[in-house]
């Protein structure tokens, strides 16, 4: 090789960097009638039956569908039922729309229904539901179109739990031909199909025309590009690379509000909390985990976490819109340093006490309400030190129980407040649950308020629970915070819903449309 | 050697990675922020599933045997083998480092060639300040302010939405641009430095002289004898960047959506893919003695007085 094969080389740049700045010129216009999500993480599975994140159940929701549904008001609507009764409170006869089909064209039966549940069921496939579903019984296909399903006990929430996307319902055929393993290939009886996933690009979903709603969806196709950097899939709206985008971050609310070129919906869904250890101290002194109740200031967690895009919870939280919401519980703390001095005095940490706080370093909303603990402790004279391991390390820590308190954010599954039981029902350790806590009352309570279909009862039960609760404090809640979607002004038809469903926003795809 | 070298960094991965803590099936069964926790029972099952049930040696073992066999495994989210993703991504993260190198080199040469030439002079201080802010400005510092202003306000290019070159050349090359750019920005100012720093020594040396005195023209003595000699550096830092570079392209990868091989191990540890990891650290790792091993047989063709010797 001689100077002439570096000229070569060197010559090839030379036409390669022109060739760059030409493509600047050309234009990259999304196919016409399409969609296009940006969404913040790419899906790691398509199971319908795994909670895998938001991102995955938005892309699910539209592959596929399940008994029940939630409306674009949050409302509990049939989907691939046509209709129901309930002979008695613990059964229910579910007759299939007799036109349900999956989106190959193969009839969905019942069958499919009763395969579904079993597969939930079976703890190899690691269904979101499995716990919850062992309320039920059996599940039997008494014809072709109509599946019986018995609970062994009364279940208020039974309906809304079915209309979880982790409920869809999937193809027995299909699912057994790919050896039970839904994770890359999917069939359902959704909206949409899938048409490609190219893995770390995007993945494309068309219109399945099997689907048994009339016009629906609006939208021919959609991609879902994923965009894990939070100011890149800001950026990819504002520059008009994608339509739709979920996750906004907060710092940018208030800038996209202010354009005109762009519509949001916020809610305030998910909430940030703080679990203790009552294994150990100083947090198995209830004044102690009451004191941190009162210490720390939640207008500061939500204007440094939050840019001022969520709302304080003084007690636990239960929407102001829920049935079970009691105006006389929700101030049960107040933003008050002195009180929580007087607790620790109380309860003999006069001079403060020396804790480990665990978080996350991973999420900026868990590390920055960790610091505000922190902060706000320390002013008391506490000793407080924090943990910030990355996500799957603190997952791991928080389900061995091994931190004295810990930050966590999440939100309720349902609706309903029976979404209290993950926290307050006695059960084997895990992640969402504070270390050493149980207390057979609530258990009691918890059990009988599921069970309790009329609902002015339940809302008595549930009063009692929300004081038992508020009494033990194993939990102090901090604040809700806004979960938001943004979009390009044309786009119609998509809708945040409401408060906890807010995850399962993907249910009104199929009603939005593009706009010019 | 290769294959020693090879089980050598094959125990380390394995070894660190499991180490470290976090549980890839709780990061299964949706720790991504669920409501519900997963009950023991299935935490068990897919743990046994997925043979993570077993003792660390037999794990251990198992890895190595599929290993000799070239085998990678699959990885544990979704029983992909870890080789097929490893080949659909890396590619990409080649195309961006190679058009990365591409620039740097070329504009590196050229302001560190112009720099030299006019050495002293306010041209020479204007590029080495230049070649010192390309040096500085971290990644993701340039990244975000090439996405604001190049995607978000002139709207030049699109944010973050990868195409094949197959599918829409233009559109590729669209999107090309501003990750490469970016990348190329720090190589830009290692390389322009390296380049003017190298030929003022040469410039200096006897046989430069001996070139003016034949009368040869200024150009042709900077092409033909100086810059021949300079690029040994310059050839030395780029090979070592370029290893650097495989698996290295994590910022810009993230920031400007760029399907290859760092986003897939960023992932792929978030996840605890234990399998993943590994593969994509072993085949970045060999890529890397590989590169070196190029960038010494590189030095025979760019300097005569360097030969190596061929076995009897």
């Amino acid at each position: 090789m001689t100077s002439s094969a570096w000229r070569v080389i060197l010559g090839a740049c030379l036409v390669a960097l022109p060739m760059i700045g030409l493509g600047v010129a050309g234009s990259h216009a999304a196919p016409p009638a399409s969609i296009i999500f940006g969404l913040s993480s790419e899906p790691p599975n398509l199971d319908p039956a795994l909670q895998s994140g938001t991102a995955a159940q938005t892309v699910k929701i539209q592959l596929y569908r399940g008994l029940f549904a939630y409306n674009a008001e949050g409302a509990v609507e049939k989907d691939l039922v046509g209709s129901y009764e309930q002979p008695a409170p613990t059964s229910y006869v579910f007759s299939l729309r007799p036109n349900s089909k999956f989106s190959d064209g193969s009839p969905l039966t019942s069958a499919d229904v009763v395969f579904t549940f079993e597969r939930i069921a079976d703890p190899r496939v690691g269904a979101y539901l499995a716990k919850r579903m062992s309320a039920v019984e059996s599940v039997t296909a008494v014809d072709l179109h109509t599946v019986k399903i018995t609970l062994n006990a009364p279940d208020a929430t039974f309906l809304q739990m079915l209309a979880a996307p982790t409920a869809a319902v999937v193809s027995k055929r299909f699912t057994l031909a790919h050896g039970n393993d839904l994770k890359t290939a999917a069939l359902g009886a959704g909206p949409y199909r899938l048409t490609q996933w190219q893995r770390g690009i995007q993945l494309t979903v068309a219109r399945n025309p099997y689907y048994y709603r009339q016009g629906r969806p609006k939208t021919p196709a959609i991609k879902f590009a994923f965009y894990p950097d939070e100011n890149s899939r800001v950026a990819a709206l504002e520059s008009g690379t994608v339509d739709l985008i979920e996750y906004v971050p907060w710092q940018d609310i208030a800038t996209i509000l202010a354009n005109p070129q762009f519509g949001y919906q916020g809610t305030n869904g998910p909430f940030m909390f703080l679990i203790f250890n009552l294994a150990q101290p100083p947090f198995n002194d209830v004044r102690v985990r009451e004191a941190v109740g009162f210490a720390v200031n939640r207008a500061a967690i939500i204007r440094t976490a939050f840019f001022g895009r969520g709302s304080p919870i003084y007690s636990l939280p239960i929407p102001a819109a829920s049935f079970a919401y009691d105006q006389g519980l929700a101030h049960y703390y107040t933003y008050d340093p002195a009180k929580a001095k007087r607790l620790l005095a109380e309860a003999g940490f006069g001079n403060g006490f020396t804790a480990t706080l665990l978080s996350t370093a991973q999420y900026g909303m868990h590390k920055d309400t960790a610091e505000v603990v922190q902060q706000d402790l320390n002013a008391l004279g506490n000793h407080i030190t924090l943990s910030l391991p990355d996500w799957p390390t603190r997952v791991s820590l928080g389900s061995e129980g091994r931190y004295q308190f810990a930050v966590h954010g999440t939100a309720g599954d349902l609706n309903d407040p029976d979404f209290l039981s993950a926290y307050f029902h006695s059960g084997p350790l895990n992640y969402l649950v504070a270390p050493g806590y149980a207390n057979p009352t609530l258990d009691q309570l918890l059990d009988q308020a599921r069970a309790t279909l009329d609902v002015s009862k339940r809302k008595a039960l549930y009063n009692r629970i929300q004081k038992a609760a508020l009494d033990d404090s194993a939990y102090i809640f901090l604040t809700w915070r806004e979960q938001g979607y943004a979009y390009k002004k044309s786009l119609s038809g998509f809708r945040n819903l409401p408060g906890f469903l807010t995850f399962y926003s993907g249910y009104t795809l199929e009603e939005t449309a593009p706009g010019k | 050697m290769a294959a020693a070298l090879v089980w050598v960094v094959a125990t380390l991965v394995f070894a660190l990675l499991h180490l470290l803590p976090g549980d890839p099936v709780l990061v299964i069964l949706g720790a991504e922020g669920g409501a519900q926790a997963p009950s023991p029972a299935q935490v068990a099952a897919v743990r046994h599933a997925l043979g993570l049930d077993q003792a660390l040696s037999t794990q251990y073992a198992r890895w190595i045997t599929r290993l000799a066999r070239l085998d990678l495994g699959v990885s544990l989210d979704d029983a992909t083998p870890v080789t097929r993703d490893i080949l659909e991504r890396l590619p990409t993260s080649l195309e961006l480092i190679c058009a990365a190198v591409a620039m740097a080199l070329l504009g590196g040469i050229v302001l560190g060639v112009t720099a030299a030439r006019f050495h002293g002079s306010w041209t020479d201080a204007a590029l080495s300040g230049l070649l010192a802010g390309g040096l500085s400005f971290p990644v993701f510092v340039v990244g975000t302010l090439m996405l604001l202003v190049f995607g978000v306000l002139l709207r030049w290019f699109p944010v973050g939405a990868y195409v094949a070159f197959t599918e829409d050349p233009l559109g590729y090359l669209r999107q090309l641009t501003l990750p490469a750019v970016t990348l190329a920005f720090n190589l830009l100012g290692v390389v322009g430095r390296i380049a003017r720093g190298s030929i003022l020594e040469v410039l200096h040396q006897d046989y430069v002289r001996t070139a003016r005195s034949k009368g040869l023209g200024e150009a042709r003595v900077l092409s033909r004898h100086v810059l021949r000699t300079a690029l040994i550096p310059i050839v030395t830092v780029v090979g070592v960047q370029f290893g650097i570079l495989i698996g290295g392209t994590v910022l810009v990868e993230y920031i400007f959506n760029w399907p290859g091989i760092s986003t897939l191990l960023f992932t792929a540890i978030q996840r605890r893919d234990y399998p993943m990891v590994q593969g994509i650290v072993l085949v970045t790792s060999a890529l890397f003695i590989l590169i070196n091993l190029l960038v010494d047989l590189s030095y025979a063709v760019l300097d005569p007085r360097v030969r190596y010797e061929g076995r009897p």
